[in-house]
């Protein structure tokens, strides 16, 4: 008897896989790349950029032989990590920063099995990494085309602590020509990490994403509004909370990592909630102007917590329970 | 506006263009027709025919075992010339009478051509519908005179014709050809369940159909009763469960069933059986059925004698009988791969579909992206199920619900990571239920 293959149901699949998400989120971040470069030079950024994709791939690639994970390096994920990772550093930084930054944050991955099982965001790793390593070039911030060196609207926000005026103000005293208004910080017109500054592109991206149903809104959302009424409620100027500083650029692209955030519809708004909150507390109490990495990562370690929730099943009720 | 359920459920590219405007062809007698004694949900038939007995068309071959089974009668005419186990989708094998086909068509009974009213009482339909060995159509194949017979008061039936298995053709040509047997069955029911209202729910990729039973429905003296209703066109839109919610808001809770909450559902094929076992004493010897997949060059909608191979349809529709990749009785998504092209036509397959091979299951690892949780329209966490089975961490099923889900499949064809959940969710489910009868 000639007999045929069998499988148990269902016996087609969508053509959605891991290399297409990845694949996504990469061109959702493109944008953000391009306006990147252009800002800060063609040359020097694209340089920056190489660097971190290829050290993210050839690391995941080294790592998986040497811990026996099985190869998946070339799914995107690892190309993904090292491009958020440099988009998130300074653009003055010196090439082997990214080389550390992406080495480190595939390594964070790879430590706990690799793909899926990473309790922290491997790009913000890398770069907290960085920033706590090499404080000095992590924080050298330059205006975009002049390429003067100046002070991120959060340094200067920390040391103005009133309106949009103070920081021009506070700019003018330090000697600087810059002028700030909402229209530059809106166009990205400032100092700051090389994909964070310009809204326009990264809320491209972020669109791009959501009509995809690649990410959902839930965290994002919590996220941006737990910022604007903190930034209320502690007297700040909204405009500048959310336009300066990598706020936007996190509640897009980093809060959303799916390994690192909860699997249900309300922890993630809860997880949302949380990021915002330990970002406004770090901004407006701590010593360091900026707290999005590390409201994000300091979120991802509830994570795990909030996923041991149960979600009710449709035709749930107490009687079921009991019996 | 389109009704629909929720939580979760996925649009898929429904395939059904070309099938969809074939006229139903009837298919010809096999030469030798091998039928199968367990057919339906319960106890299997015992076959009452030996080995060269001659048998006609209709005659009873296979005696229901108590009430949770049902008759089998013969397809064709001849002579009986086996009765031995035979390939069976589900149970790998199973007993099944073999009669060769004499060609002279010769009915058992004879059948009533013209149409009578319908003077029966209750008692005697269900009885006629019992003895003819109808059973629900749509797959789940569970014996009609039971689930026209409930406990409860019931005060809504359902039509299900939804028909949201990619490919599948075969219920909405019967609603378009069979409108009149389609509504005459529903009077029929009528008799036994006097019910409030009757909600034929169809998915909104099927227009025409809508659009003629509505006319057709104004023109009876029962249209204040009976509703067409639109669904929306998504997966799994005619599961039992769903449909109810869909068109009701009622939701069938955790261990009940549809007629707990007052709704029976029938499945359009099932309807048109009933018409014709009380209108013309037909019993349940063929069905129609769609032939399609990659795999076919000639798909069709065919009436097909219950007990012919699967291979004389597959040759017929000019598809590959030496290679022929993956053969599925049933949809894409919920129907059972053969392993045999032997594996006679059954009560239950509403479609052949003959697929390119196996589809590479290269199972990555999660990235929990959730898509599993959200689109489960049991509103469970697969992703969960799958992590605890992976480790046999029993005490955890449980608390999942894991015998909650309907192995609609969604979370399986979904995965980006392409891992076989709904294969770990069955796992959990079979080990639940051996550790439930130890116990």
């Amino acid at each position: 008897m000639n007999l045929l293959s069998i499988s148990s149901s269902p016996h087609i699949r969508s053509n959605i896989t891991t290399r297409n998400i990845m694949l996504y989120v990469c061109a959702a971040l493109f944008p953000s790349a391009i306006v990147g470069m252009a800002y800060y030079g063609w040359w020097q950024i694209g340089l920056l950029l190489v660097i971190g994709v290829l050290t993210a791939v050839l690391s995941e690639a080294i790592l998986q032989k040497i811990l026996h994970i099985p190869y998946s390096y070339l799914d995107g994920s690892a190309a993904l990590t090292g491009l958020l990772l440099v988009l998130t550093i300074s653009p003055m930084s010196p090439w082997w920063m990214p080389l550390i930054g992406s080495f480190v944050a595939i390594l964070s991955k790879q430590v706990f099995g690799g793909m899926g099982q990473n309790p922290f965001n491997p790009a913000l790793i890398g770069r907290a990494t960085l920033l706590l390593s090499f404080p000095i070039e992590s924080t050298q911030w330059v205006s975009p085309f002049t390429h003067l060196t100046t002070a991120t609207p959060l340094n200067l926000y920390k040391m103005a602590n009133f309106g949009i005026e103070g920081l021009n103000q506070v700019i003018a005293s330090l000697g600087g020509t810059l002028q700030l208004t909402y229209r530059s910080l809106l166009l990205g017109l400032r100092g700051g990490s090389i994909g964070e500054i310009c809204l326009p592109a990264m809320l491209v991206g972020f669109l791009f994403l959501l009509f995809t149903k690649v990410v959902s809104w839930r965290i994002t959302c919590s996220y941006l509004i737990t910022v604007i009424v903190l930034s209320l409620l502690f007297k700040l100027d909204v405009v500048v909370m959310l336009l300066s500083g990598g706020i936007v650029f996190g509640a897009f692209f980093m809060a959303t990592d799916y390994v690192t955030s909860p699997l249900l519809p309300k922890n993630q708004l809860i997880f949302g909630f949380g990021v915002g909150f330990m970002n406004m507390v770090i901004r407006r109490f701590s010593g360091m102007p900026e707290g999005t990495t590390f409201a994000v990562l300091i979120m991802n370690i509830i994570t795990p917590l909030l996923d041991q929730s149960i979600k009710k099943p449709v035709g749930f009720s107490k009687e079921v329970k009991q019996s | 506006m389109s009704k629909t359920f929720f939580p979760g459920g996925i649009h898929l590219k429904d395939n059904k263009e070309c099938t969809r405007d074939l006229p139903i062809e009837l298919f010809k007698d096999p030469e030798v027709a091998v039928i199968l004694m367990s057919q339906h949900l319960g106890k299997p038939a015992k076959p009452i025919v030996q080995a060269g007995d001659k048998v006609k068309i209709g005659q009873l071959i296979g005696e229901a075992q108590g009430d949770f089974s049902s008759n089998i009668h013969a397809s064709i005419s001849g002579e009986v010339i086996k009765v031995t186990p035979a390939s069976h989708p589900v149970s790998i094998e199973d007993m099944a009478v073999t009669i060769q086909n004499d060609h002279q068509s010769e009915w058992y009974q004879v059948l009533n051509t013209k149409k009578e009213n319908v003077l029966f009482s209750r008692e005697e339909l269900l009885e006629i519908i019992k003895k003819n060995g109808i059973v629900g159509m749509g797959g789940a194949t569970f014996p009609t005179h039971i689930k026209l017979n409930p406990k409860n008061p019931v005060d809504t039936l359902i039509i299900n014709g939804a028909e949201c298995e990619p490919f599948l053709t075969c219920d909405f040509r019967l609603m378009m050809e069979q409108s009149d047997a389609l509504l005459n069955g529903i009077k029929v029911i009528l008799k036994i369940l006097p019910v409030k209202q009757v909600i034929i729910g169809i998915e909104e990729n099927k227009k025409e159909a809508i659009k003629q039973l509505k006319s057709l429905i104004e023109k009876t003296d029962f249209s204040a009763q009976v509703r067409v209703e639109t669904l929306k066109e998504k997966y799994p839109q005619g599961a039992e469960k769903n449909l109810i919610f869909a068109l009701t808001k009622r939701t069938v809770q955790i261990g009940k069933l549809p007629f707990d909450i007052g709704v029976v559902v029938q499945n359009v094929a099932t309807v048109i059986a009933i018409f014709e076992a009380v209108y013309f004493k037909k019993p349940l010897i063929d069905r129609v059925l769609t032939v399609t997949g990659y795999g076919i060059k000639e798909p069709k909608n065919l009436r097909v004698k219950i007990g012919t191979p699967v291979q004389e349809l597959i040759t017929f529709c000019q598809g590959n009988t030496e290679n022929p990749g993956k053969v599925i009785f049933g949809g894409p998504m919920m129907g059972i791969a053969i392993r045999s092209l032997e594996t006679p036509i059954m009560k239950g397959t509403s479609g052949v579909l003959v697929l390119n091979g196996n589809i590479p299951y290269q199972e990555n690892q999660c990235i929990r992206c959730g898509k599993c949780v959200e689109n489960c329209p049991a509103g469970l966490m697969p992703v969960k199920i799958t992590e605890s089975a992976k480790i046999g961490e029993y005490v955890q099923y449980e608390k999942l619900f894991v015998s909650s889900c309907i192995e609609c499949g969604v979370c399986s064809y979904n995965c980006p990571a392409a891992i076989p959940l709904l294969n770990y969710i069955r796992l959990a489910k079979a080990e639940l239920m051996k550790r439930r009868n130890q116990k």
